[in-house]
């Protein structure tokens, strides 16, 4: 079985037909803005971020090398370290719970017949289509201090009067939002990828197993999470990654009535960086100590990728 | 795999999950058609007294929503539709083709997928603006197009084609070119589809690089529209908000609608072969 992202070696197909100049005008645009868009801006913003460019360089003046010493301010300033700990520690949980949820939700589609599981499909894709932006609105909306549902409904079966509780002035709650947030628009794709993959586990060997007197769990211990390996940690690394540099929910709840100081993830913190504070020295530092980690996250998995490609 | 019966308590657990899902799709739309007083009332109002467009009216009469939904449009239509084609040969050329440093585009690719999209936007920002590119159409799709998802997703489908088919083309004197549109892409309709959903609502739902380069009001796509539309009064005036809300989301679920089947195959094509 191949995965998403896996390698297909040995199916690696023998090119047909003529050569001719196909190959090149097959390859050239993409490649080109491949490296115009990422290549070209990546190898820029290295350069800025060993440069003293503030505002004044926006405007053309010239850009004096500073070695270093961008990396050492960021590096020694506390506050990229709260940054960076804080959004690996969200992205830690937002990874955990939409693992498990995706996970659950996809078992528990095998076991519905069509029209329940079209309706269950319709109801993650609806959550799915909805623009970042436009989910933040009402979620926030939903958390309102004086009008939002959920106060009004905490009152209700608590007794407790929660009316004018604010869910984002406290850290730890408006993380809690924003990953209610989060998690809520990307337990669908984990579902349906992972669903898609449960339907390929062959039934003999669950009907073996289930014969054997493996229970539910040990079915899922010993042969679906098995059989799923390689799904699971592509999708797996694909969400640290998106959740990693989330920015649009964090931005936008921060509009809506968040610290920023105490509720900005890297992607926030760069943004603020260059374009508020107008340091785009740092900001290239910062964003480049982020493709680093990146990097070195997804590493292994690249390198299995390129090494089954070279067969 | 085996269908086990559901327990009634899995039910139970799936119309839960399925409520949270849809419940503040369902909050948005009522709330669209209640007035200030019916939203700003304690304890809250479920429904709203009656089903008028009276927001809606006001959302558009407040902010253009016509022009915002055109630039929408064609930045969403065009953004996706190049980023298809685009994907579909680099993945055709990486499959079906001996191309010279086959492994280092792979590798490029894979190295696209991986570097967030905000990090390169401030040297992207520069370079748009030193062309001139600042609240133009060109501005906000261009550098959207660097997309290696479907690139990687088509590559992955291509992989799972019978390849005789393609032999018997070349025998009868089809080039690439040929192949690919009259024989590739009729064989990977779901994928395609699973690829140009997800593209569209990536163009669709972009919020961040058009917020940047884009500041004259004519030239707004509909999510940035809606960031006016939350600031024209002091007072968040939610029923028109959510009128708002609602027009940017419905044409994206139309979409969904129309092609929810093929992208559930496409994505099950796209994730599991052999």
């Amino acid at each position: 079985m191949t995965t998403l992202l896996g390698s297909v070696s040995s199916r690696l197909r023998r090119p047909v037909g003529r050569k001719g100049l196909a190959p090149a005008l097959l390859l050239v645009p993409a490649t080109l803005i491949l490296i115009a868009i990422i290549g070209w801006p990546l190898l820029q913003l290295v350069i800025v971020s060993f440069q003293q460019f503030g505002r004044a360089q926006v405007f053309g003046q010239a850009a004096p090398f500073v070695g270093f010493d961008n990396y050492t301010r960021v590096l020694g300033d506390p506050q990229f370290w709260q940054v960076l700990a804080r959004s690996f520690l969200f992205c830690i949980v937002n990874v955990v719970v939409t693992m498990s949820l995706g996970t659950l939700v996809a078992l528990l589609m095998t076991r519905l017949n069509k029209f329940f599981r079209t309706l269950v499909s319709v109801g993650l894709l609806l959550a799915w289509a909805m623009p970042a932006l436009t989910a933040v609105i009402i979620w926030g909306w939903l958390f309102d201090t004086q009008f939002g549902v959920v106060n009004y409904l905490l009152s209700q079966v608590t007794g407790i009067d929660f009316t004018g509780h604010s869910w984002l002035i406290d850290p730890i709650s408006f993380f809690a939002v924003a990953g209610v947030i989060i998690t809520w628009q990307s337990v669908p794709f984990v579902a349906f990828t992972i669903y898609a993959g449960l339907t390929q586990v062959p039934d003999e060997v669950m009907e073996a197993a289930q014969l054997d007197g493996a229970g539910a769990v040990q079915r899922f211990r010993l042969i679906v999470f098995p059989y799923l390996k390689s799904i699971f940690l592509v999708v797996t690394i694909l969400q640290v990654i998106w959740d990693l540099r989330v920015f649009t929910q964090i931005f936008a709840l921060q509009g809506i009535g968040g610290i920023r100081e105490q509720t900005s993830t890297l992607g926030v913190y760069i943004y603020q960086t260059s374009l508020g504070t107008g340091d785009y020295g740092a900001g290239g530092a910062i964003a480049v100590i982020m493709v680093i980690i990146m990097l070195a996250i997804s590493i292994f998995y690249v390198r299995q990728t390129i090494k089954e490609e070279a067969l | 795999m085996t269908r086990f019966r559901l327990p009634i308590g899995g039910y139970i657990a799936l119309a839960i999950a399925v409520a949270v899902m849809v419940l503040p799709l369902l909050w948005m739309l009522l709330a669209s058609f209640k007035g200030q007083d019916e939203i700003y009332s304690l304890p809250i109002q479920w429904l709203p007294s009656s089903f008028g467009g009276a927001n809606y009216q006001a959302a558009a009469d407040a902010v253009p929503f016509g022009s915002f939904f055109l630039n929408s449009l064609i930045t969403t239509v065009f953004g996706a539709g190049i980023k298809i084609v685009l994907g579909l040969m680099t993945a055709y050329a990486l499959v079906f083709v001996e191309v010279p440093f086959r492994k280092f585009f792979f590798g490029l690719v894979i190295f696209a997928l991986l570097v967030p999209q905000q990090i390169v936007i401030i040297p992207n920002y520069t370079l748009v603006a030193s062309l001139g590119w600042l609240n133009t159409y060109q501005g906000i799709i261009v550098p959207g197009l660097a997309s290696a998802f479907g690139t990687f997703l088509f590559r992955q489908h291509f992989l799972s084609l019978p390849i005789s088919v393609l032999e018997a083309a070349a025998l009868d004197g089809a080039g690439h070119w040929r192949r690919l549109w009259a024989f590739v892409v009729p064989m990977s309709t779901p994928t395609i589809a699973a690829v140009a959903l997800v593209s569209v609502v990536t163009e669709w739902n972009e919020y961040l690089w058009p917020l940047l380069v884009i500041d004259r009001p004519n030239m707004m796509t509909l999510p940035i529209g809606l960031t006016l539309l939350q600031n024209t009064d002091g007072v968040t005036n939610w029923g028109v908000l959510m009128a708002g809300t609602v027009l940017v989301t419905l044409p994206i679920l139309i979409v969904f609608f129309v092609m929810q089947k093929k992208i559930v195959a496409g994505l099950t094509a796209g994730a599991v072969t052999g």
